[in-house]
């Protein structure tokens, strides 16, 4: 009797595992890995029906899995080498460390083929994805989906509570640390209850950069360290000040209170400088905000950084022109870049489709808030290759063991801007000595 | 019939334990049963130890081929890397610190809660529930209770400050390196110190209550019974402690970690940390290898060292 | 003057009387044995002694001065525990040396009184040995060293044999005995062993249900015990108990011997008994039987020697005979010992 009913099963099993074969048969297979919250999973699945509608003869299988351990698991499936296995189509950052490990299919003659226009990238964006061979050839590895671009946010109702003047699209930092005087909050104790400003730590470069200051040379091929020039010392000491003056939140304090976002929903800062990642939650939080361009020194300029999580194609896809298809689809306003903005979960990388409705709204279907999106589209337009971005993967260890625990300490105050960052940058120069030796 | 002929000790102790005679044919049978166990071991411990040992010696980013490199990465480590010796001071720190306030701490808990009083099983499971309580958790409540600005704990000082006109402020354990570690070392404790006092309640309860009769008729304190009695008795069990928490702080990594939101001081950072970040950080097995090997060789040196001074302090009669 | 001396003790636990109201006296310088059964109450008494405890009524007095509130240590009182409690980490000396320690001597008065007490025990030359490297006899000297060596008032004992087994339990009795006439402290000495008690003790009392029940030399209490426990509690076998009307009858063993053919028995009572069953035990039988006649019916033992020309066996009626000298007689109801001279002569016969 058992031994009927297990023989039964077998053969369903058995249908059914034909089945699928049969129904896989006649249409291409591409798989397209991703990380990412259920809510931004339910997203990348809308896209992905979005593509199979307009492209019947192509079946997009979804490879999700938490940021934590999605790039331990594709190290899994590399290490295996097993090409059926592996996404064809992936989301990673940064692509470069993944092109220099050889696992990645280079774009460049996809592009060619297919005549796909690059130059509607922000500008120095599509660098985050691209590397040079050493007779100048640019080889693209991937297109990054959106782009990080920092703003300034601001709550309207602390500003309108302390009576001072909305924040303009040509903040300067003079401005920036008068209001942070007005908006800050200390107690006679000295305890602080409302900071002025939150901003991680790890975004210093931007200031950094703002002011005509550096972290390295080259961030492609670099031999020195920007650290210790005047202007990134300005720059650093400025963002230093602010903290020790309580203007802007100790950057270890940020991140135990929950993140800028936290303190920003909860009123404990009235500032923070952040990416767009942010809008939906506010949204979704009812918040009284706006944004503005981030506040540039009197003689700055903007420092945007051209980077962003992309879209790349596995070296090993048994299908690289169907995985070509869905990948250039992904990257059009009419495709996956318009789904994605729509949603409000990304700055999108394309100009056109910043520019476009998705993102702008129109006058039947306004935008949700912030009402000034424009200036993510300035800080777009002024966005640059390398200074904050780096392209070459020893970046990783440089900064984690030579400039994050340095600028760590100066965010705690524990340390002295001017007095550390020469140390600083003879240990980055040392490193990169070596390692353009080696 | 069995014969005279001489026997060996083996031999005696297979015979009166019904063995029978050894027979070389058994040992395929032996080894049938040792398969199970052995594949296991030989599988997931002694490969992957005889490989990393490999892999230290090369220079191996995961997914391209590893590039021998000789010993390179150790001496990176022991001349040139001073991170490593930072994270090694720190490592140190932690282990002369935690292993002996966790040793005191518990034994002076067990001491307290030794005793035949009403509803002692439940204190005895207050103190024990942070072992079992996830680290994850623990740190967040400690975020939450020591965070400078809105802590719970702080908030209680500036409260005071605030009331009584008293200039005091809540420390900035997270920003003042002075703090930072000490906040790891308090956040250990708290988590494991129900461990060592479980343990020393099952040594208390092996103590001969005679012992402390006979040291209160020779006139013993209170304080003399713990110190002539109750701290010797105990010996086998504080060595046994000694060793396992030394080695557990010697390998410390989840509590700095998750104490400071992902992003822990550089001050309070752990070698085991340092081997993560290595690894699957800056994708350096190889280093990252090494560095293990080097705390193995740490590890295993002071074990030794008190296995040697045991002897000196350690009571195993009874 | 250091005799000491419980008055009206009593100690509960809970609902359970370990004490009831005991009275005792231990004369200065005798070794006093107080044995009972277990859970009798004996060691309680002897830790509400030391100072372990303390009484819920009644007082404790060691010399003249009343010990109700007195710390151990501050009563001059030594104490040896069943297992000897040694201090096993510490070596000899410093064992003996402990007590003395924690007054504060100076070490150069310690060291002369840790040999001295050493040398009266005989156990200088183990002085640096640590108890698991000494046998059991040498632990017990040890553990009495270290009870001297603060020239204590009074011993205390507990158990102080039953960790040994029999050989060197005697040995070790023997011992005891010795160093403690030596020594001349008033010694109390606590055990469950009736072989301990009758052959350490200069006197012996008998204990149960927390009471004491009787106290005197071994032989009055082996040859009159004052009631059927102390009876059947001292002996092995047990005195035979035997019912007749208000009275109960008591007769040792081996004073219970049959009756040799037509040969006249006089001043005694004569008993048939029902043999069922008898055990050779190389020096002597052991007759066990059924006493029919009397009220309902009482099993009662003999011990005879080896020698004794009548071997009974199995299934046989005999008469058996206890001489008059050797009868105790106790109170049916009460359980009390009787005064015999209560009693005429022709009652004591059987008719």
């Amino acid at each position: 009797m058992q031994h009927k009913l297990v023989r039964v099963l077998m053969v369903v099993v058995l249908l059914a595992m034909f089945s699928s074969l049969a129904a896989a048969q006649d249409k291409a297979v591409v798989t397209w890995g991703f990380w990412g919250s259920p809510e931004e999973a339910a997203t990348h699945t809308s896209v992905a029906e979005a593509f199979m509608e307009a492209n019947p003869d192509i079946e997009i299988e979804i490879w999700h899995q938490p940021w934590s351990d999605y790039f331990t698991s594709l190290d899994t499936l590399w290490a295996a080498g097993d090409g059926a296995l592996i996404p064809d189509v992936l989301f990673l950052s940064p692509p470069i460390r993944y092109a220099a490990r050889g696992v990645l299919e280079e774009l460049t003659p996809y592009i060619e083929a297919h005549d796909y226009d690059i130059s509607d990238f922000w500008p120095g964006l599509l660098e985050y994805g691209t590397t040079y061979d050493e007779d100048g050839t640019r080889r693209i590895w991937g297109f990054p989906r959106d782009i990080g671009l920092e703003v300034l946010y601001y709550n309207k109702e602390i500003f309108d509570e302390v009576g001072v003047a909305y924040p303009t699209d040509d903040w300067t930092w003079d401005d920036l640390l008068a209001a942070a005087e007005q908006l800050t909050v200390v107690e006679s104790t000295g305890r602080v209850s409302r900071y002025a400003l939150g901003m991680e730590g790890g975004k210093f470069a931007l200031f950094v950069l703002q002011n005509n200051g550096g972290l390295l040379d080259d961030m492609r091929n670099p031999t020195t360290c920007l650290l210790d020039s005047p202007e990134s010392i300005e720059a650093v000491e400025f963002f230093a000040g602010m903290m020790d003056n309580n203007y802007a939140m100790r950057s270890a304090n940020l991140g135990q209170a929950g993140g800028d976002a936290a303190v920003f929903q909860s009123g404990q800062v009235a500032m923070i400088i952040q990416n767009a990642s942010r809008v939906s939650a506010f949204n979704a939080a009812g918040m009284n905000y706006d944004v503005v361009p981030v506040p540039i020194p009197a003689d700055g300029q903007r420092a945007a950084a051209a980077g962003g999580a992309a879209w790349t194609m596995s070296a090993l896809s048994d299908d690289k022109e169907s995985a070509w298809t869905f990948l250039s689809w992904l990257q059009s306003t009419d495709g996956g870049q318009g789904i994605y903005t729509a949603s409000g979960e990304i700055l999108p990388a394309l100009e056109s489709t910043a520019l476009s409705e998705a993102f702008l709204g129109s006058e039947e279907n306004p935008a949700d808030p912030p009402a000034n999106r424009m200036a993510f589209i300035i800080e777009g337009r002024n966005a640059k290759p390398g200074g904050r971005v780096a392209y070459f993967p020893e970046w990783g260890e440089i900064n984690g063991n030579y400039v994050r625990p340095v600028m760590n300490e100066i965010w705690a105050g524990e340390a002295v801007p001017a007095e550390v960052l020469p140390g600083v940058c003879d240990d980055v120069d040392a490193y990169l000595a070596e390692m353009n030796a080696g | 019939m069995r014969s005279n002929a001489p026997v060996s000790r083996m031999e005696r102790f297979r015979l009166r334990a019904g063995l029978g005679r050894w027979n070389p044919g058994q040992q395929s049978e032996a080894w049938i049963f040792l398969i199970p166990g052995l594949t296991g071991f030989v599988i997931f411990v002694l490969i992957p130890i005889v490989m990393s040992m490999g892999v230290s010696l090369t220079k191996w980013d995961l997914l391209g081929p590893p590039e021998f490199v000789g010993i390179a990465n150790y001496v990176e480590l022991l001349t040139r890397d001073r991170v490593f010796g930072r994270v090694l001071v720190n490592t140190l720190y932690y282990t002369v610190v935690i292993a002996p306030l966790q040793l005191g701490l518990g034994l002076t808990l067990a001491t307290a809660l030794n005793q035949q009083i009403r509803a002692m099983s439940f204190y005895r499971l207050i103190y024990f529930m942070p072992v079992v309580t996830n680290i994850v958790a623990a740190a967040l409540v400690f975020q939450w209770l020591l965070n400078r600005d809105f802590g719970i704990i702080s908030s209680i000082i500036w409260d005071i400050a605030e009331r009584y006109g008293v200039p005091v402020q809540p420390p900035d354990w997270i920003n003042n390196p002075i703090w930072s570690k000490p906040a790891v070392v308090l956040l250990t404790l708290w988590k494991n110190v129900g461990f060592t006092m479980v343990i020393y309640l099952a040594g208390l309860q092996g103590v001969p209550e005679a012992l402390y009769d006979a040291a209160r008729v020779d006139g013993a304190n209170g304080w003399q019974r713990f110190r002539y009695v109750t701290i010797p008795m105990v010996s086998p069990i504080t060595f046994f402690l000694l060793v396992i928490q030394m080695i557990g702080a010697f390998q410390l990594f989840a509590e700095p970690f998750v104490l400071f939101g992902g992003e822990p001081p550089q001050s309070t950072l752990s070698i085991v940390y340092y081997i993560w970040q290595n690894a699957f950080e800056f994708f350096r097995m190889g280093k990252a290898t090494a560095i293990a090997w080097l705390l193995f060789a740490i590890i295993f040196v002071v074990t030794f060292i008190q296995l040697r001074l045991q002897r000196r302090w350690v009571h195993y009669e009874v | 003057m250091s005799q000491v001396e419980a008055v009206e003790l009593s100690r509960y636990y809970g609902q359970v009387c370990a004490l009831d109201e005991l009275n005792l006296r231990v004369r200065d310088g005798e070794l006093l044995v107080i044995v009972g059964p277990s859970g009798c109450g004996k060691t309680t008494l002897l830790r509400l002694i030391a100072g372990l405890d303390s009484p819920d009524k009644g007082w404790v007095q060691i010399g003249d001065d009343n010990m109700n509130g007195v710390a151990p240590d501050k009563r001059r009182v030594a104490m040896v525990f069943q297992s000897y409690a040694l201090y096993p980490h510490m070596s000899v000396r410093k064992n003996i040396a402990f007590p003395l320690q924690n007054e504060g001597l100076p070490k150069d008065e310690i060291k002369s009184r840790v040999e001295l007490a050493a040398s009266q025990l005989d156990i200088v030359g183990r002085l640096e040995r640590y108890p698991a490297q000494l046998s059991g006899g040498e632990r017990q000297r040890v553990a009495l060293a270290r009870a001297i060596v603060r020239q204590p008032r009074v011993f205390l004992f507990d158990e102080p044999l039953s960790s040994l087994d029999a050989g060197l339990r005697r040995i070790a009795r023997a011992e005891l005995r010795r160093y403690q006439r030596r020594l001349g402290v008033t010694t109390l000495l606590v055990t469950h062993d009736q072989q301990d008690a009758l052959s350490l003790g200069d006197r012996i009392a008998v204990m149960s249900e927390g009471r004491i029940r009787q106290i005197g030399t071994s032989q009055e209490l082996y040859q009159r015990p004052a009631d059927t426990f102390v009876a059947t509690f001292l002996g092995s076998p047990p005195m035979n108990l035997i019912e007749k009307d208000n009275c109960i009858i008591g007769f040792r063993p081996e004073d219970f011997v049959p009756v040799a053919g037509n040969s006249e028995v006089g001043n005694a009572l004569v008993i048939p008994v029902h043999v069922q069953h008898v055990e050779y035990l190389g020096d002597h039988r052991r007759v066990y039987g059924r006493v029919s006649e009397l009220r309902g019916q009482a099993e009662v033992v003999a011990t005879l020697h080896a020698t004794h020309k009548i071997r009974p066996r199995e299934n046989q009626t005999l008469e058996f005979y206890v001489s008059f000298d050797a009868l105790n007689w106790f109170n049916r109801h009460t359980r009390l010992r009787m005064q015999a001279t209560a009693f005429t002569h022709e009652g004591m016969t059987v008719s």
